[in-house]
């Protein structure tokens, strides 16, 4: 889990502060930018629309004066041209006084000769008869028509322009009033707009006519290349030219201002001077406004943006920490913590997860808490049956091996004295049925060796004849009694293994072989493989089923034969446990009904000049003549049994029925002792062991063995650390015999051990 | 056992809300310090006026002067700064004052009066000069052409000084039996001297014999009336000056007393006692051009470039009352050219 764990990314923190930042940037951007766009267009609009609302009012202004001026002007027109000149001396006196931007009246007869002039600032003329039927404005007038001089100058640089309405639509002559302008200018020169707007007019070909600068009308400056204003003449020229009032103020679209810099502005064409009005304000000052408003607006966005990272990872943050928690929460508890819980208290769906997470985690907690207990006390009750079967096996065989000993012996020595041929049969059968039993017994007790872990393999040199003379010569009988053909093959080879051990397979494999063929042949042979030596059992029995080939080698297991066979069903349990501890290969190859071949691989001993015993010879049996042995077991029957055996091979038997006993005859005689053979289940408080431990206290160099039906593991291992020999009963006498013989010889211990 | 330990948490939410408040208050200093600027940020325009008059007595013209500047958009003390000196009616203080402007590094000196202006022409050549009420500025050399003055001065008009003329025109109109008039002037006034010439040939193609009589001061206004009526004359023309102004009512007074009829300058001199006065009807058109002439100076047009203004607005008043007393039948036609009737 720990790489895992460092391999894990994690990712949610940053994908929900991502997600979240981004959605509200993204909408405050938007909103930003959009309310910077109208901003821009709303102040632009605005700005405009006041210019144009200023327009409109000087428009106004300048409209109504020239309305007023020409209003007041129309009643004198009435007045024929048969007018007694003086009175229209008077009536023009009066005009003056009520337009007050007249200067000048002149009223002109049908043939343009001059009947009366009135002046604020002149002497008055009456009745002159000055000709004037060539001015321009007589002949426009008196066709019936209103015209309207352009703009022109009085003393230098006053205002003037000189309207000429016709008198009676003409047939009376023309009346020419001469009207001070400077009240336009008033109208229009005193428009502000922001710091540095301003207003002016232009009449139709763009020359200005009134200006903030006055010089610049003095010096009738002409602006018609101006953008905004070549547009407005084009506008006007395009339109209808009897447009009657109704004139509308216009944005006048980009412009250029005095200072060649750009301008927004409004205009509005005023009928009556025919002036083109502008308000204009320089577009920089009128940006003014929208920048500081796009500032604010960029600031607040920047502010707003801030505000929304900061509140996004924040949020991110309390968003992902109860999923992390329920994370971890998985990952230990995965990882085997069941006692971690999740605490979340956010009051919604997660902590409701965790909630149910953890009463999962108590739940499996309780549940792991029992099932350890139940596996605890079913381990226990295995224990215990184990015990209790190896208790069991141990007391079986203990309290078999002690009868079985003893009639083995009996019987060997019975066989040896019968001189009856038919009595000789019936005592061989009783020697094969007891083998048998022997057989049986040993592996009882090699399965309680092997569960002991008692059997260390040692492996030796020695020639491989070896096992197979043992295994000849322990199942030839029973071979020959049911009618098998039993064979052995010779081989000369040298192997390496421990002999003990694999004596035990061979004999147990062939064991088998035989048990398991009703008839037919049993052959056991060696065949070379390359640097191993292949041991090889055939027999023509039942054969195994293919779907058994790997059950047979379990503990107690038997084929269903058609006969039941005899056997515990321990022969290849062991041979199997046995073969592993050697490190050997063991094969089977079977053919239901043709038979079966088991083989152990042993590897072949090189023969770099290792001597070795020839064992064909063995010892020389004379070697046990005259030497003591010291015989203890509590059972009389085992006692005298081994006391006539041993006693018939020439030897000294001493006998001891207890422990004290034993201890007894030894001190009496413990220089002479050269072999101890004791039972370890005395009667009283002192078992065998003990004895040879007192006994090994005595004297050191006797031969110490321990002669036990007990298989029990704890025993054997105990044994074997004091450094005694171990017999189990019950034992062959044959064995007995090779076994003391070895030990005098001074051969290893574990040859002779079986 | 981990519980999302709050103290990791705290420390995060405390960074945060301190970068939360340091960005409002940026946010907030960004927005004042980019609000738009207020209108009137830029230089205060530091305006001087030179006056003859008293200063607890500033005449018609100063107040209205300064209500149009403010009209305009110029405020005491926002944008503007105005500096005012009186010389009290003593012309000789008028030279030091007119120093002491150009010392306070005025952006424009207003003068007022044609000493005022003269004064302010000679104490500099360079700040913008503005004159109110100057009837002849050629004449009396403050400018050299109305039209386009050149160098540093300009200004309104009071009345064109061939106005005389007219004057002679109503009062022979008023008055159809008249034949001989008495034309009297400042004699210490340059202005109303070299007009003379003009009214006295205005006066012979009215067919009116005028004869001049020049007062020099207040004090001679006695003597002279005496000489007008023993001289036998009908009427009386007088030629506009500022000392007469100032002393109107009594010279009203001294033409009601020797039973003469008289014809002066602006309606102020009706209002006073004169039978007519044709002149200025109203003296604010003098301040609306003035403080546009300041308007555009300070706006970077040069005073050398601005035409003098010269007023238009003239019209005719007539006192009733005077009429009444004098004896003068007050006919239909002069009614009707009035502009202004007084009882």
């Amino acid at each position: 889990m720990d790489a895992h764990e460092r391999t894990f990314r994690g990712g949610l923190y940053r994908k929900y502060s991502i997600y979240l930042v981004t959605a509200v940037c993204t909408a405050l951007l938007v909103a930003g930018l959009t309310d910077i766009y109208f901003t821009v267009r709303t102040l632009h609009a605005q700005t405009i629309a006041v210019q144009e609302v200023q327009a409109a009012a000087a428009g106004a202004k300048i409209g109504d004066f020239m309305e007023a001026i020409e209003r007041q002007a129309t009643w004198i027109t009435t007045l024929t041209q048969d007018h007694d000149v003086a009175d229209l001396r008077t009536e023009a006196q009066f005009l003056l006084r009520r337009a007050r931007p007249i200067s000048h009246i002149r009223l002109l007869d049908k043939r343009g000769r001059e009947q009366v002039f009135v002046s604020r600032f002149e002497l008055d003329h009456v009745g002159s008869g000055q000709d004037f039927s060539g001015d321009a404005a007589f002949k426009a007038a008196s066709t019936g028509r209103i015209h309207r001089s352009a703009i022109h100058f009085r003393s230098e640089s006053e205002p003037y322009m000189t309207i000429a309405l016709p008198r009676n639509g003409g047939r009376d002559g023309v009346a020419l009033f001469d009207v001070n302008l400077k009240p336009l200018w008033q109208a229009i020169r005193p428009i502000r707009v922001g710091r540095l707007g301003y207003a002016y007019a232009v009449d139709r070909s763009g020359t200005l006519v009134a200006h903030r600068n006055v010089s610049l009308v003095l010096r009738q400056q002409n602006i018609a290349d101006r953008p905004q204003v070549a547009r407005a003449i084009a506008a006007l020229a395009a339109a209808s030219p009897t447009a009657a009032g109704g004139d509308k103020p216009s944005d006048a679209g980009p412009g250029t201002g005095d200072d060649g810099k750009p301008v927004l502005g409004a205009f509005i064409h005023v009928p009556k001077p025919d002036w083109l009005v502008f308000v204009e304000q320089p577009t920089a000052e009128a940006n003014e406004a929208v920048n500081a408003a796009i500032v604010r607006t960029s600031a607040l966005m920047l502010g707003g943006l801030l505000l929304a990272l900061g509140l996004s990872l924040v949020l991110a943050q309390r968003m992902t920490q109860p999923i992390r928690a329920l994370r971890q929460g998985a990952v230990r508890f995965a990882g085997g913590d069941l006692h971690h819980r999740i605490e979340i208290r956010s009051r919604d769906e997660l902590q409701d997860v965790a909630d149910r997470f953890n009463v999962m985690a108590d739940q499996l907690s309780e549940a792991r808490t029992t099932l350890e207990r139940k596996v605890e006390a079913r381990t226990q009750e295995l224990e215990v049956a184990n015990r209790a079967k190896t208790r069991f096996l141990a007391a079986a065989g203990h309290d078999l091996r002690q009868p079985v000993h003893a009639v083995g012996l009996l019987v060997s020595s019975l066989r040896l004295k019968l001189e009856r041929n038919d009595l000789r049969d019936l005592a061989a059968k009783a020697d094969l049925a007891i083998d048998n039993m022997r057989e049986l017994l040993d592996n009882l007790l090699d399965m309680s060796r092997l569960e002991a872990g008692t059997t260390a393999p040692n492996p030796r040199y020695f020639p491989v004849s070896r096992v197979l003379e043992q295994a000849e010569f322990a199942c030839a009988p029973e071979a020959e009694s049911r009618g098998l053909d039993f064979r052995t093959v010779r081989s000369e080879q040298m192997v390496l293994s421990d002999p003990v051990m694999l004596g035990r397979i061979v004999l147990n494999l062939v064991a088998n072989a035989l048990h398991n063929t009703q008839s037919g042949k049993v052959l056991l042979g060696c065949r070379r493989r390359g640097r191993e030596l292949s041991i090889e059992v055939w027999d023509t029995g039942v054969g195994i089923p293919e779907s058994r080939l790997d059950d047979i080698f379990l503990e107690f297991f038997k084929l269903q034969l058609a006969t039941p066979s005899s056997g515990l069903g321990l022969g290849l349990y062991i041979v199997r446990g046995l073969a592993d501890q050697l490190g050997h290969r063991l094969d089977v190859s079977s053919q239901v009904g043709a038979g079966s071949v088991f083989r152990i691989s042993v590897p072949i001993a090189d023969m770099s000049g290792r001597a070795d015993i020839d064992a064909s010879k063995g010892p020389p049996t004379h070697l046990l003549a005259g030497r003591t042995v010291l015989v203890v077991d509590d059972e009389p029957s085992v006692l005298s049994a081994m006391t006539v055996v041993i006693g018939g091979w020439g030897c000294e038997v001493l006998a001891a029925a207890s422990a004290e006993e034993a201890l007894e005859l030894f001190s009496v005689h413990c220089n002479a002792i050269a072999i101890v053979l004791c039972d370890h289940a005395l009667p009283g408080n002192m078992k065998g062991l003990e004895v040879l431990g007192r006994i090994n206290a005595m004297k050191e160099h006797a031969h110490l063995v321990l002669v036990t039906a007990d298989t029990s593991p704890l025993l054997l291992q105990a044994a074997e650390e004091m450094g005694y020999l171990t017999l189990h009963k019950p034992v062959q006498a044959e064995k007995l015999r090779t076994f003391l013989t070895h030990l005098l010889a001074g051969l290893p211990a574990e040859e002779a051990s079986a | 056992m981990s519980p999302e330990s709050s103290d990791p948490i705290f420390g995060k939410y405390l960074a945060w809300a301190m970068l939360v408040a340091v960005a409002l208050v940026v946010i907030a200093a960004a927005s004042m310090l980019l609000a738009p600027p207020a209108r009137s940020v830029g230089k205060v325009a530091r305006i001087g006026i030179l006056s003859p008059s008293w200063a607890d007595n500033r005449g018609t013209v100063y107040p209205q002067f300064v209500q149009e500047l403010q009209a305009l958009g110029y405020a005491e003390g926002k944008n503007a700064s105005l500096i005012s000196r009186f010389s009290d009616g003593h012309d000789e203080r008028l030279a030091p004052l007119a120093a002491e402007l150009v010392q306070e590094k005025v952006d424009v000196l207003v003068a007022m009066q044609p000493s005022g202006a003269l004064a302010a022409k000679r104490a500099t050549s360079t700040i913008p000069i503005v004159f109110i009420s100057i009837s002849d500025p050629v004449r009396i050399g403050v400018v050299a052409n109305l039209r386009r003055p050149g160098g540093n001065i300009t200004g309104v008009a009071n009345t064109p000084a061939d106005l005389n003329v007219k004057r002679l025109e109503i009062l022979k109109d008023a008055l159809p039996q008249l034949h001989r008039v008495a034309i009297v002037a400042r004699s210490g006034n340059p202005n109303s001297q070299a007009h003379l010439p003009d009214d006295l040939k205005a006066a012979k193609a009215l067919g009116l014999e005028a004869r001049v009589y020049n007062v020099a001061g207040a004090d001679e206004f006695g003597s002279s009336f005496d000489a007008i009526e023993r001289d036998g004359m009908q009427a009386v023309l007088l030629v506009q000056d500022g000392v007469f102004f100032f002393q109107r009512k009594r010279i009203a007074e001294l033409a009601v007393k020797h039973r003469l009829p008289m014809i002066a300058d602006g309606w102020a001199y009706a209002e006073s006692g004169a039978f007519l006065s044709y002149g200025i009807a109203n003296y604010g058109t003098l301040s609306v051009a003035a403080a546009a002439a300041v308007d555009m100076i300070l706006h970077g047009i040069e005073p050398g470039d601005i035409p003098i203004d010269q007023p238009v607005d003239l019209g005719l008043a007539v006192n009733l009352g005077v009429a009444r007393r004098l004896g003068i039948p007050v006919d239909r036609a002069l009614l009707l050219r009035s502009d202004e009737v007084i009882e």
